[in-house]
């Protein structure tokens, strides 16, 4: 588990969800493509929630601050460090996706 | 008039005096530089200047003093110019002070105190009254000639009625101006109206022209003049005057004028207005008494009391400005705006007493405190009284006989009814000290705070009314005046919001017309059977609702629907535009009643989804590994698609590409470069609309090109909004443009960026004890995961 105070590892976190489904002694290379596609639905989920939740405010006011010319990307990550509704909802989907990914794993591990 | 002619001894050049006069005059108008209105302090600095002056020069100081009440006065950038040209004109002038003579000099002298006063208090109305003639006068005989020629008829009356005066004590210089410099008189042979040219023309400020004049003539003039000015300066010290008691006031003069000459003088003054006459005396005229004669001169002066009241309105209203200006100077909100209300609700108050007030408020509180103690004393002392005499009353009942006993009873009652109103007025009077002894705290304890400002405004008002109230009135009466502009603000910061987000919140589409407009604008879902479709609108309340609606999916003509082309085409469609429509209805999109339902249908969809690639990967051949990659991927084709549907909405078919690559560029090129973006953003939701067209035709392209900047920042916030809730939603696949690596990265991105530590917000949303509804399970587990570290440090 990640420590309390260190900043979200996607490493980490799904490496860690791999072992909590006892898959982490799979052949690497195939752990590695599912870690990918987990890692893709994880992003989803995480600006999926994120956009649900921002609040429009912190849009403006980081419009306000921020040099237009900046990436996209720069200012997305700026609109999430400012807004604590977008945290709080991409830290219950990081909960949401751990907890649907185990019990997906329940499932199918019982279909065999 | 001894010291006026001592004063005339002292040497300083007359000229120069003038010349740095001007000078000053003229350094206060620089300073004023572009500003109309003029500082204060910048004339108070050129007055205290001037004052050196003075000091150096007394005979100069009326005139001084003259040019700076008007500059005061006026306050105006025009004034002053003008002025510096009298100065000039008197600089002119100032080469014949030989013929201006000494008494011009006391005129101005005397006209000094009355000015002084005027500045001091700064108030027209006394201004006007004692002294305007006075000041005009000699105002007037520093004009140039054609201005003179309309003013110079009355202009030195006044004037010489106080050389006159200064004659009393210093007779031997009056005589010899009189008489010596007989032109100086002629100057304004004043009352009579039909001289004013001739006069002006014989002004000897104006030229030599006097002299021509024949001596007999002047002397004539001279002596009806003399005597008409004499006569109102008796009549300004004594009220009233009989031509015996005048007769032996010029004899005590040593001047022998006979009864006819004076009765004369006095007609012709009483047929100029300035006298009427009551038997055998003679008084002033009443001030406001419209003159009975109707000659041009007359006309003239009605005129100017018009202007004279228009000014002194002007002027009482820059007090107000000036005093208003002075409390909330810097201040903004509903109590400067009720301070603002109350002060404009009192224009015809005295504002320099009110401002004393609010400096001070012992000025008028100790002095109505005074008054009231006396008033409480004096009403205890009667009631006292009443008490003794009903007393003695009921004394009286109990002895006298029956049939007295009805007056008795009459007089007691009036006694009892008047007992009442003082018991009455001492319980007002002492709550009305109790709140001047409040208003004195309330200074001394916070006198900064507006509100309390307000409460001494209110106070004073309430004071200088005809019916005080009593303070904690006041006090509940200020505090609902600020409530009431709290409101007031309230009303217009919501108004201000402007057109769009007004019409925003009331006309902006519900669910049901947005999903009409989905079906609509999108080809595919179009295919779809619309009375299902719109059903949507009414299944996600349903238990298994949504499960049994895809169960029933199906085309227009009623054809069936593959499962996979269900829930991996239509299902991320409709996800994508619900999705869109909701985020953007966090600011734009969707009616406030249709939020939380399309929440729900939302997630009761993404749950399908996730049921949907269960049941795919169960199907799927080998092992545990190879049917979680299965899950993964349906959900992650499924959210392709949807991202594909979202693209496509959000940023049109047409324009998609160069969107796209303005997207990976920056946010600026995405807005600037969007009109055309921002119209499709909004297009498909908005057609449709009851306000669709409303809405959309605000923010088209014309209306995106405005000027006013502040409706160009409300379009700019709009557009940035719109611009970056689907550009998050869109997350890395958005910007980067691919998939798998790039959400790997984004989400490593979230990490190095340091602000997302998901412990530490959970931390934070446990300890802030929202969503109780999370199992104490989780906190345990929480727990448990927040002492790992402690315990392995």
């Amino acid at each position: 588990m990640t420590d309390q105070n260190t900043p979200f590892e996607p490493n980490q976190f799904l490496d860690q969800l791999i072992e909590e489904m006892g898959l982490q002694n799979e052949a690497p290379e195939k752990v590695e493509v599912l870690k990918e596609k987990m890692a893709q639905t994880l992003h989803d989920r995480l600006f999926e929630a994120a956009s649900e939740a921002i609040e429009p405010e912190v849009i403006d006011a980081v419009m306000d601050e921020q040099d237009e010319e900046k990436e996209l990307w720069t200012f997305i990550l700026e609109l999430l460090k400012r807004s604590p509704a977008a945290q709080e909802a991409m830290t219950q989907a990081l909960e949401d996706f751990r907890a649907e990914t185990l019990e997906a794993f329940e499932v199918l591990s019982k279909t065999d | 008039m001894a010291e006026a002619a001592k004063r005339t001894d002292i040497k300083e050049p007359e000229e120069d005096l003038l010349i740095q006069t001007e000078r000053l005059i003229q350094e206060a108008l620089d300073a004023l530089g572009d500003d109309d209105k003029i500082d204060r302090d910048e004339l108070m600095g050129a007055k205290m200047a001037l004052q050196n002056l003075i000091d150096a020069n007394p005979s100069l100081e009326g005139r001084i003093n003259i040019e700076l009440s008007k500059i005061i006065i006026a306050r105006d950038r025009n004034q002053i110019g003008k002025l510096v040209a009298n100065i000039s004109v008197a600089r002119e002038i100032s080469g014949r002070r030989d013929q201006l003579g000494k008494e011009i000099r006391a005129t101005l002298l005397s006209i000094r105190e009355g000015v002084k006063n005027a500045l001091i208090s700064r108030s027209i109305e006394n201004l006007h009254a004692s002294d305007g003639d006075k000041i005009r006068t000699v105002f007037d005989s520093f004009k140039p000639v054609t201005t003179a020629t309309t003013i110079a008829p009355l202009s030195l009356a006044p004037t010489t009625s106080i050389f006159g005066m200064a004659g009393t004590d210093d007779g031997a210089t009056v005589s010899t101006s009189l008489s010596g410099t007989p032109a100086a008189p002629v100057t304004g042979p004043a009352p009579s109206p039909t001289s004013g040219t001739p006069a002006a023309a014989n002004d000897p400020l104006f030229g030599g022209a006097a002299e021509e004049a024949s001596a007999d003539e002047a002397e004539d003039v001279t002596d009806s003049e003399f005597l008409s000015l004499r006569i109102l300066k008796y009549i300004d010290e004594n009220g009233s005057i009989t031509i015996e008691t005048f007769i032996e006031v010029l004899k005590a003069e040593s001047k022998d004028i006979d009864g006819a000459t004076v009765e004369k003088v006095l007609n012709d003054l009483v047929d100029e207005g300035y006298l009427a006459k009551e038997g055998n005396e003679w008084k002033a005229a009443p001030s406001d008494e419209d003159s009975e004669t109707d000659d041009d001169e007359e006309t003239e002066w009605e005129e100017d009391d018009d202007e004279r009241k228009a000014r002194e309105k002007e002027e009482q209203e820059e007090l107000m400005q000036e005093f208003i200006g002075e409390i909330v100077w810097g201040k903004r909100g509903p109590v400067a705006q009720a301070i603002i209300k109350v002060i404009r609700e009192h224009p015809t108050a005295d504002f320099e007493e009110l401002k004393a007030f609010m400096e001070n408020p012992a000025v008028l509180s100790a002095k109505r405190a005074a008054e009231l103690q006396e008033q409480l004393e004096k009403d205890e002392d009667e009631l006292a009284s009443i008490a003794a005499k009903i007393k003695d009353l009921n004394e009286d009942m109990k002895a006298k006989e029956l049939k007295n006993k009805e007056e008795i009873r009459e007089k007691r009652s009036a006694l009892r009814e008047r007992e009442l109103n003082l018991k009455k007025d001492i319980r007002s009077n002492k709550a009305r000290l109790s709140g001047l002894s409040n208003v004195q705290e309330g200074k001394d304890r916070e006198y900064d705070s507006l509100e309390s400002q307000l409460i001494m405004i209110n106070f004073y008002f309430s004071e200088k009314s005809d019916k005080p109230q009593k303070f904690k009135t006041i006090l509940e009466e200020s505090q609902k005046a600020i409530q009431k502009e709290e409101r007031a603000e309230a009303n217009r910061s919501i108004w201000g919001k402007g057109f769009f987000e007004k019409v925003g919140s009331i006309f902006r589409p519900t669910l049901a017309s947005t999903l009409a407009v989905i079906h609509t604008k999108d080809d595919e879902l179009g295919a779809l059977s619309k009375t299902h479709f719109m059903a949507l609108n009414e299944v996600a309340d349903k238990d298994k609702g949504i499960q049994l609606w895809l169960k029933k999916m199906k085309t227009a003509d009623g054809k069936k629907i593959e499962k996979a082309e269900k829930m991996e085409m239509y299902v991320p469609k409709i996800i994508a535009h619900l999705e869109i429509a909701l985020y953007e209805g966090r600011s734009t999109k969707i009616n406030p009643l249709s939020i939380e339902y399309t929440r729900s249908l939302l997630s009761q969809l993404r749950k399908e989804v996730r049921g949907y690639s269960m049941d795919k990967a169960k199907k799927t051949e080998g092992g545990t590994l190879n049917k979680l990659d299965a899950y993964f991927d349906s959900l992650n084709t499924i959210h392709e698609n949807k991202n594909e549907v979202s693209k496509d909405v959000v940023f049109g078919h047409a324009t998609k590409q160069k969107v796209k690559a303005s997207l990976t560029g920056g946010l600026g090129t995405v807005v600037s470069g969007g009109a055309t973006y921002l119209e499709t953003l909004l297009g498909p939701y908005l057609a449709g609309a009851a306000a669709g067209g409303l809405l959309g035709g605000y923010l088209t392209v014309k209306s995106f090109f405005v000027k006013d900047p502040e409706v160009k920042y409300k379009y700019r916030k709009w557009a940035f909004r719109s611009a970056v809730l689907p550009a998050l939603m869109l997350g890395a696949t958005g910007p980067l443009g691919v998939t798998g690596y790039a959400a790997y990265t984004a989400l490593a991105a979230l990490g190095t960026a340091g602000f997302f530590v998901p412990n530490l917000i959970k931390h934070r949303k446990y300890l802030g004890g929202d969503k109780a509804t999370e199992s104490a399970a989780n906190d345990a587990d929480y727990k448990k995961e927040a002492s790992k570290p402690a315990q392995a440090a």
